[in-house]
C-alpha cells in the first residue's frame, strides 16, 4: 500500500427509502466542515428539486470530505451516494464497486426492509465492509436493541457496536465517523500499474461536456492522457481531472485508490456508461473491471404533447434529458388518437414518473402518457422473433405462434399481519410463490416470481395500500416465459383509441377491461349524445359502459357567483375544450390516461 | 383600468351557507345539520367582515341587499338582526333600498316575519320549487306544498308586499300538466315575482350521480322546453313580465339586486364562498371553507385569501357583459357597452355580424339600432349564441 492510501476511505451509504440516508449524509458533510450550516440546503446531496421534494435520491452524488480523527490524523473520506430506488439497482451496484465499505442505515423504528436487504446483498457481492448504523434513535418509537438483533439475525453481520445516531438531531455523528475511519479498509491498488478506473456515474455539464465520476483502482490519470473506455471502445483526450469537494476542484492527477472526476469532451452520457472501465489508450490494462452491463429499459410508454404543446418542444426536452440519462430511450412514434409523439423506455415505473414530472416542471410542458408496457417477445409462425413494447405494434393474431413475457423475481417484505392480504394480491397478479421466510417474529419476506407486466401496473400502490405503507418491494428480471397474453383495445363511441390499448393476460382481460371502462365512465364528461365505452379483444367486446347523454342549451341560473363559472362553460362550448382530447366526437380529459392506470382500493 | 363606467349604486350580497337538509340537486355552498354554535360563530365572522367595509369613516353606498343561501331564515332572528346592523355599519344603505331575504318553507314563523319587516327587510324570496308533494320529497325538500302556502300567507299577514316564489321544472317524473298545476296554484297566490328554473344536473350532486348511474331519467329536452314556454305564456297571461331567462315579475317588481348581475353593475359580497365584483378589483371570492372563513376573520385576515380572484382581460369583461345582458329581455344596450368600455361595439364584434344576422334570420335574435336581445325561441339555444361573444 502506498502511504497516501492509508488515509483514504471510500464508502457508500445504503438504506431503504425514507430511512434517512440523505439526511445522514448531510450531517456527515456538515460535521466535517465542508459546507457551512448556513449554505446547507435541506439535503445537500439530493440537489435536484424533484429529489428534494420527493425525498428520494435519483441521481447519485459524490463528495470528498476531510475528517480529522481522534488519532490526530486527517482522513479523506470519499462519500459515494447511491440512488435510492429499485429501478436503479445497477447504478447502486457500480457505486458500491467503487468503495471498500458501506454504511448501512437502518431505521431504528422500522427495522430491516426489503430494499435494505437488496442493498446489503449488493454490497456483500462487492466484498464491502458493512457498518450498520441505527438512525432515528431520537424517536420515542425507536427500538434499537430489537433492531440490532434483527440486523444480526437477518443480515448476519455483527451489529453490537453499531453507532446509534439521529441524523435529524445530529446525534452520534462523531461515533460514526470514527467507525468509518477504523473499520473501513483503506484502498489498495498499484499506482505504478496500468490504468484501471471504474466509471460509477456520469452527468452532462453544459460547459465541460460529460463529467465522469471515477474510482481509480490501478495506475493514474492526468490531463492530456488519451483514454480508452474499454466496453464502448471509444477514445478521448482528458481535458481535466479533479475532485469534488464540493464543486469541481481540478487537480494534477488521480491515483490508484482515489476518487474524482474526469472530463474528456464527451458529448453524451451514453458514451460514458456507468460500469465501464477507463484505461490509457497507449498502455491499456489487460482486463476490464467486471460487472459492466448496458442497462436496458424494462418499461415503455408513449409520451405525447398535450393539446397546444409543440412536438418539437417535447422532442428538445427529451433530448436534453437523454443526454444526462443513459438508461432513458426514446424514438418517434405516431398514434392515430394522439398524433405525433414518442415511445419512451424506462428502467421502471418510478423512472418513468420522474421523467414525466421533469418534463412538466423543468420544461414546463404538458404531456399525455399512455399505458406503460413491458417488452414482449413475440414468436411468429414463420419462426422469427419480434420484441414488441407498443401494444399497437403487436402483429396480427394469425401470424403469432406464441408470446413470451418478462418474469421478475420479487422480494416483498411485510409485517406478518398482512401476509394473507399480500398473498392474495400476488396471486391475483399471477405471482408464483417461491418461498416465505420469517425475518423476525413479526416480519416476513415473501419471494415470488411474477410477470413484470403485473408489477408495473399498480402492484406497488396495492402493496403500500394493503400494508398501510409498511410493505416494501424489490425485484429483478429473471427470464422470458411463454404466456397467454392478448391485446385489449378500448373503443369510445365505437372508435378504437389506440392510446388506451394494452397487453394483458387472457385471464385478466375481463376484469381489466371492466376496470378501464368503469374508470373512463367516471372521468369522461357527459356529452350531448350517449357515449358507449367498450373494451374489446379483437372483435369481441368484453366489457361495456355508457356515458349518458345530457343536453342543456340554456343556463337556468346565473347570479353573482355563477358568472365566471358559466362564462367558462360558454368558452368551453365555443373552443373545444382545453385539457380535453377529441377522439371522433368524444372529448376525453387528460386525466383519463392516468385514471385507467391508478390502483383503486375498491376494485 | 378597463372599465370606465359611471357607477350606479352597488349591491350587497350576504351568504348564509346553512340548510335544514341539503337538496339532492343542489350544488350551492350550503351545509346541513350545522350546530347552533357554528351558526353563531359564522354570524360573528360575517359581522366582522361586513363592518370592515367601512374605511376611514367612508362607507360604500349600496341600494340593494340580498341575504341568500342556503337558507338564511334558518338563523335565529337576532342573528339576522346583527347581520343587518353590521351591514349598516359597513355600508351606506340608501333609504329606498331593496332588502331581500331568502327563506324555505318550514323555517318561517309569524314572529320571524314581523321581525324581518321591523328590521327593514322589504322583499322575501321563498323556495317553493313545486306544489307536488311527491316531487318535493323526491327532490329532498323537507316541506310540503301546504307548508309553503301557510308560510306565504304568514308573510302577507306580516306585511310583505314584495314576494318572490322559486319554482322548478324539468324534474324527473314531472309532466307538463304537473308543472302547469304547480304554476297555476302559485299564480293564485299572486306573488309579485316568480323565478322558474329548469332543473340542471350539477357535477357532484346526488341527482347527477343517479343520472349517470342510470337510476334516474330526465324529461326529454323537447318536453322540458315545452314546460318552459307554457310557463312563460301562463305568466304573461297573469300579467307578469318575462324580464330574464328564468324570471318574471309584475311590472315594477323586477328584482333590482339580481338585475345588477346582468347589467354589469358592481356588487359587494360577504360570507363563505361569496363572490363580489368591483370595477377596480374585478371578481373576487371568499374562501368556501367554512372553518377557514371563520378562522380567518377571527384572526383579522382577509377572507378572500384562500378564496381567490379571477383575472380578467378587457375582452373577457366584454364577454361577460354581453352574455349576462343577453339573459335579460332588455338585452345588450350597445351604447352603454361603448360607454362602459370606451370602444365601438361593432369594432369588437364586427366579425360576428354574419352569424348574428343568421340568428336573426332564424328568429332567434332581435337586432335593433342599439339593442341586441334573444327572442323567446332564441333562449332555447342561448348557450350557443352567447358563446359567440365570450
Amino acid at each position: 500500500m502506498n502511504a497516501y492510501q492509508k488515509y483514504i476511505r471510500n464508502f457508500s451509504i445504503i438504506a431503504h427509502i425514507d430511512h434517512g440516508k440523505s439526511t445522514l449524509a448531510d450531517r456527515i458533510i456538515e460535521r466535517t466542515g465542508l459546507v457551512s450550516q448556513r449554505d446547507m440546503k435541506e439535503q445537500f446531496l439530493d440537489n435536484m428539486e424533484l429529489e428534494r421534494e420527493r425525498g428520494i435520491t435519483i441521481k447519485l452524488q459524490t463528495t470528498r470530505l476531510v475528517y480529522k480523527a481522534k488519532d490526530g490524523e486527517e482522513y479523506i473520506l470519499n462519500l459515494i451516494d447511491t440512488p435510492g430506488h429499485v429501478d436503479f439497482t445497477y447504478e447502486v451496484s457500480r457505486s458500491l464497486a467503487a468503495c471498500e465499505g458501506a454504511v448501512l442505515v437502518v431505521d431504528a423504528t422500522q427495522g430491516v426492509e426489503a430494499q435494505t436487504l437488496a442493498n446489503v446483498y449488493l454490497a456483500l457481492d462487492e466484498d464491502l465492509e458493512i457498518l450498520p448504523v441505527l438512525n432515528k434513535i431520537d424517536l420515542a418509537s425507536a427500538r434499537p436493541d430489537e433492531v440490532k438483533e434483527e440486523v444480526e439475525d437477518v443480515i448476519g453481520i455483527d451489529a453490537s457496536e453499531a453507532p446509534l445516531v439521529s441524523a435529524k438531531e445530529g446525534i452520534g455523528i462523531e461515533d460514526l465517523l470514527e467507525e468509518i475511519v477504523h473499520k473501513i479498509p483503506a484502498p489498495a491498488g498499484d499506482e505504478g500499474a496500468r490504468l484501471k478506473a471504474l466509471i460509477f456515474d456520469s452527468y452532462y455539464d453544459n460547459y465541460k461536456g460529460v463529467v465522469i465520476y471515477t474510482r481509480v483502482f490501478d495506475g493514474k490519470v492526468k490531463t492530456g492522457n488519451m483514454i480508452r473506455l474499454m466496453n464502448t471502445g471509444k477514445k478521448y483526450e482528458v481535458t481535466e481531472v479533479g475532485i469534488y469537494s464540493p464543486g469541481h476542484v481540478p487537480c494534477k492527477e488521480l491515483r490508484a485508490g482515489e476518487v474524482g472526476y474526469i472530463c474528456a469532451s464527451i458529448k453524451q452520457v451514453a458514451d460514458a456508461r456507468v460500469g465501464d472501465t477507463i484505461t490509457l489508450d497507449a498502455e491499456p490494462t489487460e482486463q476490464p473491471l467486471p460487472g459492466y452491463k448496458k442497462v436496458q429499459p424494462m418499461v415503455y410508454c408513449g409520451i405525447y404533447p398535450a393539446e397546444g404543446e409543440k412536438y418539437e418542444n417535447v422532442k428538445d426536452a427529451l433530448e436534453k434529458l437523454q443526454v444526462n440519462d443513459a438508461a432513458f430511450h426514446f424514438e418517434p412514434e405516431t398514434s392515430t388518437a394522439l398524433g405525433f409523439g414518442f415511445r419512451c423506455g424506462f428502467l421502471g415505473l418510478l423512472h418513468m414518473e420522474i421523467i414525466v414530472e421533469r418534463l412538466e416542471r423543468e420544461f414546463d410542458l404538458a404531456v399525455i402518457t399512455t399505458s406503460p408496457s413491458v417488452i414482449y417477445k413475440v414468436v411468429l409462425t414463420n419462426g422469427k422473433e419480434e420484441m414488441v413494447q407498443n401494444p399497437s405494434n403487436l402483429p396480427d393474431a394469425a401470424e403469432i405462434d406464441h408470446i413470451e413475457e418478462p418474469i421478475v423475481k420479487a422480494d416483498i417484505m411485510i409485517p406478518k399481519d398482512y401476509v394473507g392480504n399480500i398473498m392474495e394480491i400476488c396471486q391475483d397478479r399471477r405471482g408464483k410463490m417461491l418461498h416465505m421466510e420469517y425475518i423476525t417474529e413479526n416480519r416476513v419476506q415473501l419471494h415470488y416470481e411474477m410477470p413484470l407486466n403485473e408489477v408495473i401496473y399498480d402492484f406497488f400502490d396495492a402493496l403500500k395500500s394493503k400494508t398501510r405503507g409498511y410493505g416494501s418491494l424489490d425485484y429483478e428480471f429473471v427470464r422470458y416465459e411463454k404466456s397467454r397474453v392478448v391485446k385489449m383495445d378500448v373503443l369510445l363511441n365505437k372508435e378504437l383509441v389506440d392510446a388506451f390499448s394494452m397487453i394483458v393476460h387472457e385471464t385478466k382481460a375481463q376484469s381489466r377491461g371492466r376496470f378501464v371502462c368503469e374508470k373512463l365512465k367516471e372521468v369522461i364528461p357527459m356529452h350531448q349524445f350517449e357515449v358507449p365505452i367498450q373494451a374489446a379483444i379483437g372483435q369481441k367486446v368484453i366489457a361495456r359502459e355508457t356515458v349518458r347523454a345530457y343536453r342543456k342549451d340554456v343556463i337556468a341560473k346565473c347570479y353573482g357567483g355563477d358568472i365566471s363559472r358559466k362564462k367558462k362553460l360558454l368558452e368551453k362550448q365555443k373552443e373545444g375544450k382545453k385539457r380535453m382530447r377529441q377522439f371522433g366526437k368524444v372529448e376525453v380529459p387528460q386525466e383519463a390516461f392516468t385514471a385507467v392506470l391508478k390502483y383503486d382500493d375498491n376494485k | 383600468m378597463i372599465i370606465n363606467r359611471k357607477q350606479a349604486k352597488a349591491g350587497l350580497y350576504i351568504h348564509i351557507p346553512f340548510c335544514l337538509k341539503k337538496c339532492r340537486y343542489c350544488d350551492f355552498l350550503s351545509f346541513e345539520g350545522s350546530s347552533r354554535e357554528l351558526q353563531e360563530a359564522y354570524t360573528d365572522a360575517l359581522v366582522k367582515e361586513l363592518v370592515c367595509y367601512s374605511g376611514n369613516g367612508k362607507r360604500p353606498a349600496v341600494d340593494t341587499v340580498f341575504i341568500g343561501g342556503g337558507t338564511p331564515s334558518i338563523l335565529a332572528t337576532g342573528e339576522i338582526g346583527r347581520i343587518l346592523a353590521a351591514a349598516e355599519r359597513g355600508f351606506y344603505i340608501s333609504g329606498e333600498a331593496e332588502i331581500t331575504i331568502e327563506a324555505n318553507p318550514k323555517t318561517l314563523t309569524e314572529d320571524k316575519l314581523s321581525a324581518y319587516r321591523a328590521m327593514g327587510i322589504n322583499r322575501l324570496s321563498i323556495g317553493a320549487q313545486s306544489m307536488d308533494n311527491d316531487l318535493l320529497s323526491f327532490m329532498g325538500r323537507v316541506h310540503s306544498s301546504r307548508d309553503f302556502a301557510e308560510n306565504f300567507q304568514a308573510a302577507r299577514d306580516a306585511g310583505f308586499d314584495n314576494i318572490n316564489v322559486d319554482l322548478m321544472f324539468g324534474i324527473p317524473g314531472q309532466s307538463w300538466e304537473l308543472w302547469e298545476d304547480s304554476l297555476s296554484r302559485v299564480l293564485k297566490l299572486s306573488p309579485e315575482h316568480i323565478s322558474f328554473y329548469s332543473l340542471q344536473l350539477e357535477e357532484g350532486t346526488e341527482f347527477c350521480q343517479m343520472y349517470k348511474a342510470g337510476q334516474m331519467d330526465l324529461p326529454p329536452q323537447e318536453e322540458e322546453r315545452e314546460m318552459y314556454h307554457r310557463g312563460i305564456d301562463m305568466l304573461k297571461r297573469a300579467g307578469y313580465c318575462h324580464y330574464e331567462i328564468s324570471n318574471s315579475a309584475k311590472p315594477g317588481f323586477e328584482c333590482r339586486h339580481n338585475l345588477k348581475y346582468w347589467n354589469f353593475d358592481e356588487y359587494f359580497a360577504a360570507g363563505a364562498g361569496a363572490h363580489s365584483f368591483c370595477y377596480d378589483r374585478g371578481r373576487r371570492f371568499n374562501t368556501a371553507d367554512l372553518n377557514q372563513y371563520i378562522k380567518r376573520l377571527q384572526e383579522g385576515m382577509d377572507p378572500v385569501e384562500g378564496g381567490g380572484y379571477e383575472e380578467e382581460s378587457a375582452a373577457g369583461y366584454m364577454g361577460e357583459y354581453v352574455f349576462t345582458a343577453l339573459r335579460t329581455r332588455a338585452g345588450v344596450d350597445t351604447e352603454d357597452f361603448e360607454d362602459t368600455f370606451g370602444v365601438d361595439f361593432c369594432k369588437v364584434y364586427g366579425d360576428k355580424i354574419e352569424k348574428l344576422l343568421q340568428y336573426r334570420e332564424k328568429g332567434l335574435l332581435i337586432l335593433e339600432e342599439k339593442r341586441i336581445a334573444l327572442t323567446e325561441r332564441g333562449i332555447d339555444v342561448s348557450n350557443g349564441i352567447m358563446a359567440e361573444f365570450v
